[in-house]
């Protein structure tokens, strides 16, 4: 599903990012991928969406060459993905119902399918009866479900979580995870950065580690 | 047609979101069209006031010394058989005389000893209403001072020079002014624009995020920067419009002493028209440039 090949990323002159990462993540896969901060973990899934473009080497979503993709055709690689920030990154001036329902807008989804999808996906977050509040009204842990609804409603092929839980307490990252397990459950590929040990060795999944942009176990 | 709507109910909501800032935009449109709307009126006043000159001016056809009295009265009979030329009257050097004296104490005493031997006889030209026009004024004047037994001609030159030379700077550099004045008036406006683009920069890197297009964010600051430009524009023209109800009558009363029959006008359906359409391109422009920053920096 998720291919680097020999992927170098710069930033400048001096800051190298990433250093000859070679990996693959298979479709249906939950993945963590794990390193201390500026270890290259953020960098390495801004690159997966396209949000940075690779300094050197190949990487392959789905089978594309995404370093190559003209920015014309990067929104329509996005809409197959889901992204979770450690901010959550809502509108703050939109409903729950509309920061989730936008995802499928983008995709000119019509207008009565939209409402129903998104309030499908709430009532699986836990949140349906939420759908008009905004989102400066909610817990951090509520903000972070409404995120994993509008990157789930498009029923992505990559759902890429970066530090998804790193704002929450013990409880609340327990929800969040369940939540990502569940759309893994359903044959969604999942990565997860995270620097939270405790977290990986809870799960027991694949953890890809990286420590000064390299990888040193996958 | 459902997109149109989506854009359209994000732009407006937008507006409703951020009013003050929205004002703030349309005032600032505004305040900028209302210069280039009055700059517009007063080079439309000035050439008004051209054509009012050409239909109040009189023209005055000095005869030669050497002319003999015999042949003034046909020296004024072909000035009388001139196109434009209304009426043309002679006037014997005695009566010119005699009108000067007319003036006041200070010019009496000044000819009180002046023979009207040494006044040279003149035939004064008053225009047709149609051939009321600067043009028309000076082909005239060139035509009556060739023909024979004129030795010059008076139509008060410096005055029209004065005015020409201003209308034509007006017209020409007011063009170059004009263009500098909308480069001026964009780059002010796309920076209002950008400050309300930059508050909701984030909100655009959202959209980016979860897959929209470049046009899909751009639409709506497209809509909202056409409202706020028609917003703008409608007020520098309701301003101009209030301006002109509200001062033209007592301007054109004030300057009557000087122009008598110029209507000073600070608003024209025309130039408020184009004040409107600037202020629709002024807002629909700023805001793709100042979007445009934006996206540019939210592409990977």
């Amino acid at each position: 599903m998720i291919q680097f090949f020999h992927v170098y990323k710069s930033f400048g002159v001096e800051q190298q990012a990433l250093t000859d990462v070679t990996l693959e993540i298979a479709k249906g896969e939950f993945v963590f991928l794990t390193g201390p901060s500026g270890a290259g973990k953020s960098t390495l899934m801004r690159m997966i969406f396209c949000a940075e473009r690779p300094s050197r080497g190949q990487i392959l979503v789905n089978g594309r060459n995404v370093g190559r993709l003209p920015g014309a055709a990067v929104p329509f690689l996005r809409r197959q993905m889901g992204v979770v920030f450690q901010d959550f990154k809502l509108l703050p001036r939109k409903s729950i119902e509309d920061n989730v329902g936008i995802a499928l807008e983008i995709a000119d989804v019509p207008a009565r399918e939209i409402r129903r999808r998104t309030y499908a996906v709430l009532k699986e977050v836990g949140l349906a009866h939420k759908l008009h509040q905004m989102p400066p009204r909610l817990s951090g842990g509520e903000q972070q479900r409404v995120a994993i609804a509008r990157a789930l409603v498009n029923e992505p092929q990559v759902l890429l979580a970066d530090e998804p839980t790193g704002n929450l307490d013990a409880e609340r990252s327990k929800e969040i995870m369940s939540l990502l397990f569940h759309a893994n459950a359903r044959g969604t590929t999942v990565v997860v950065a995270t620097h939270d040990r405790a977290l990986i060795e809870a799960y027991g999944k694949r953890n890809i580690h990286l420590e000064a942009g390299r990888v040193i176990t996958s | 047609m459902r997109r149109l709507f989506y854009f359209a109910g994000q732009a407006l909501s937008s507006i409703r979101g951020s009013l003050g800032i929205s004002a703030l935009t349309a005032a600032t449109i505004a305040a900028a069209l209302l210069v280039s709307g009055f700059y517009a009126m007063a080079l439309q006043n000035l050439e008004n006031l051209a054509l009012v000159w050409g239909r109040t001016a009189t023209l005055a056809a000095y005869l030669d010394d050497s002319l003999p009295q015999s042949e003034w009265e046909e020296t004024r009979a072909a000035v009388a058989g001139l196109p434009p030329v209304a009426k043309a009257t002679l006037v014997l050097p005695a009566e010119a005389l005699a009108r000067f004296a007319a003036r006041g104490p200070e010019a009496r005493a000044l000819v009180a000893d002046v023979s009207a031997d040494l006044l040279p006889a003149a035939i004064e030209v008053d225009l047709r209403a149609g051939f009321a026009d600067l043009a028309v004024v000076e082909r005239l004047a060139k035509e009556l001072a060739a023909l024979f037994g004129v030795s010059s001609v008076d139509y008060g030159q410096q005055e029209f020079e004065r005015l020409r030379a201003l209308l034509e700077v007006l017209r020409y550099g007011g063009l170059g002014a004009g263009i500098l004045l909308l480069l001026a008036t964009a780059f002010i406006v796309s920076n209002t624009i950008r400050l309300t683009v930059y508050a909701r920069k984030d909100e655009i890197g959202i959209l980016r995020l979860v897959g929209a297009t470049r046009w899909f964010v751009r639409v709506p600051f497209l809509m909202e920067g056409a409202v706020w430009g028609l917003a703008g524009g409608g007020l520098a023209a309701a301003t101009m419009w209030l301006a002109h109800l509200s001062f033209a009558a007592r301007l054109s009363v004030a300057i009557a002493a000087v122009v008598g029959g110029l209507n000073v006008s600070l608003f024209d359906p025309t130039v408020a028209a184009l004040v409107l359409g600037a202020g629709f391109g002024l807002g629909v422009l700023g805001s793709a440039f100042a979007v445009g920053r934006f996206l540019d920096v939210e592409e990977a």
